[in-house]
């Protein structure tokens, strides 16, 4: 938590500063106006009006606008599996509660994911606003809370991933693994194209690909209102499914990480110093 | 003189045995593999006249995008963080063993760094090379070697496949021999992976790194600045680095922009690896 306290300052200062370079690179109403909720859209995924494709110079793009997820990861990838380096033992002696010591960290890293998030999307929304005539519109609301709450839950969950995995196989490796896991995820949306024609198929494959969640242009609300913002030409998921996803990814993990952190033995090597 | 050659020998020697060196070759070497079995499933039995370049096939080939390019595209994704994995590492692992005090006291500190920034180049160029080497002598055994289509299906004489041809890099080495231009296209690649590679063992050589996950940071930042370059500000070409990475990309490049880019990446390793090499190795 100490060092997490000293990076309070400068976690929101990189979420503004992404969020600035998104906003200068993706955020290109065809008009001199945008609203909010296209605002949001495009930084997830959407080119303009038109929903993200499945062609691969677009899925290049997608990775793009991840790219501030995987820097929050490598850059808090080693905030939990530092405590089971060096003087791991004596860092725990004095610590016997461990799950009680996880909690608490498991609940600043989150913090942090929520204050990251909310300095990207500010940032993007600053910049967008300097730049056009941003129109806050009601839609425009709940889609970019649910943006926040969607990439929060997702950042959060694979930086507990990376932790987790470091202390099992040192801190590189972990972080393949993890970048490896959400980038074949984006590789597979390409796949979508070849069920274009049959919306139910894609509906279902769109459900069982995580990285289809973090597409917001895909999804439907039952909010008419929020539904015409969203115009989706796909039959995707709706913005609570994906908040729920999310929510049970990182929960999930957090379960996981409970047992693994609770049963560690900690006279076990340093990870870190094997031969890569 | 010697010394250093000794030296980059060894470290060479030594990375090459390293489980990411291992495992980063065994996963460029599977994914050919794949997309080598996955053209000979798809094209078996298509006529010789019909049939696309068998270069244009390559998993390294930017044409695929107008057919099938997942896996391309996954390696694309993946590169930023592949091109670490080799021999990038090796530094922060001898800092952390102790070694790189021994190696220095042994060979002077000199020798040592700039051996180390050799081997690193020489294992990444040719971890990136011979997986794809080996995909093109493979496509040259399988395919009709006078297969001329392109996978755009623009016809040879159309004039906007013509134009396209034409932003290809070193577009005269195509028009020559489409295989030459593979294999010198390739050896490219290994070169700038190699660059890319020294780069990061810099970064490690200025900066006290004590988690490896931090050594994915130089080079992911910045192949991902170029491509956000293109998107922010209008240039006549692309900048994204994949455009000049990638084989039969059709799309406006700059040469001059990927030489400089390349100089300065060298200048810079040396450079960096040099000041490195001055510090104090108890710091």
């Amino acid at each position: 938590m100490f060092t997490l306290k000293r990076k309070l300052f400068l976690i929101p200062l990189l979420g503004l500063l992404f969020g600035a370079v998104a906003a200068l690179a993706f955020v290109n109403p065809y008009s001199g106006a945008i609203s909010l909720s296209e605002l949001t859209l495009q930084l997830s995924g959407s080119r303009g009006e038109f929903q993200l494709g499945f062609g691969v110079v677009e899925l290049v793009e997608l990775t793009l606008r991840w790219v501030p997820m995987f820097v929050f990861e490598m850059y808090l990838g080693a905030e939990l599996y530092r405590f089971f380096c060096t003087a791991s033992v004596y860092i725990f002696s004095r610590t016997p509660r461990r799950l009680s010591w996880y909690a608490k960290e498991n609940a600043a890293l989150l913090l942090c994911g929520l204050l990251y998030q909310a300095a990207y999307l500010a940032g993007a929304v600053i910049v967008t606003s300097l730049r056009y005539a941003l129109v806050p519109d009601s839609p425009g609301g709940v889609i970019l809370l649910s943006h926040l709450a969607i990439y929060t839950l997702w950042t959060c969950a694979f930086t507990l991933l990376v932790n987790l995995l470091s202390i099992l196989l040192g801190s590189g490796s972990a972080y393949l693994i993890a970048a490896g896991v959400q980038l074949a995820g984006i590789s597979l949306l390409s796949a979508l194209r070849l069920v274009q024609d049959d919306p139910a198929r894609m509906g279902r494959l769109m459900g069982l690909n995580p990285a289809a969640h973090l597409v917001l242009g895909w999804h439907s609300s039952a909010d008419p209102s929020v539904q015409a913002a969203l115009h989706s030409p796909y039959p995707g998921p709706s913005l609570g499914e994906s908040v729920l996803l999310t929510a049970v990814l990182w929960g999930t993990v957090t379960i996981i990480g409970a047992f693994l952190v609770k049963r560690r033995d900690l006279l076990t090597s340093n990870a870190e110093m094997e031969a890569y | 003189m010697p010394v250093f050659f000794k030296a980059a020998a060894c470290q060479c020697r030594f990375i090459l045995k390293q489980k990411g060196c291992l495992f980063t070759f065994a996963l460029l070497l599977a994914w050919v593999l794949i997309n080598f079995v996955g053209n000979v499933l798809t094209f078996q039995g298509m006529d010789a006249a019909e049939m696309y370049q068998p270069m244009k096939l390559l998993l390294l080939s930017y044409n695929r995008i107008n057919y099938n390019a997942d896996f391309t595209l996954l390696l694309v994704q993946l590169y930023p963080f592949l091109v670490v994995c080799p021999a990038a590492f090796s530094l922060v692992k001898e800092r952390q063993t102790g070694q790189e005090v021994l190696m220095s006291a042994r060979l002077g500190r000199f020798p040592y760094f700039m051996g180390k920034l050799a081997a690193v180049m020489a294992v990444t160029a040719a971890v990136f090379t011979l997986p794809f080497l080996i995909e093109i002598l493979l496509n040259c055994i399988a395919f009709p070697l006078n297969a001329q289509g392109d996978l755009t299906n623009w016809d040879a004489y159309d004039p906007d496949y013509v134009a396209s041809v034409k932003h290809y890099l070193c577009y005269p080495l195509y028009l020559f021999s489409p295989y030459l231009y593979a294999v010198c296209g390739t050896l490219l690649f290994g070169l700038m992976s190699g660059v890319l590679g020294c780069f990061v063992v810099t970064f490690s050589a200025l900066f006290p790194i004590k988690y490896s996950v931090v050594l994915f940071l130089p080079a992911f930042l910045l192949l991902n600045a170029t491509v956000y370059f293109s998107q922010i500000q209008t240039v006549p070409f692309q900048s994204g680095w994949y455009h000049y990475f990638l084989l039969f990309d059709d799309t406006v490049k700059s040469p001059l922009y990927l030489i400089a880019g390349l100089l300065l990446l060298l200048i810079v390793s040396i450079a960096g690896c040099v000041w490195g090499g001055r510090q104090d190795c108890l710091r």
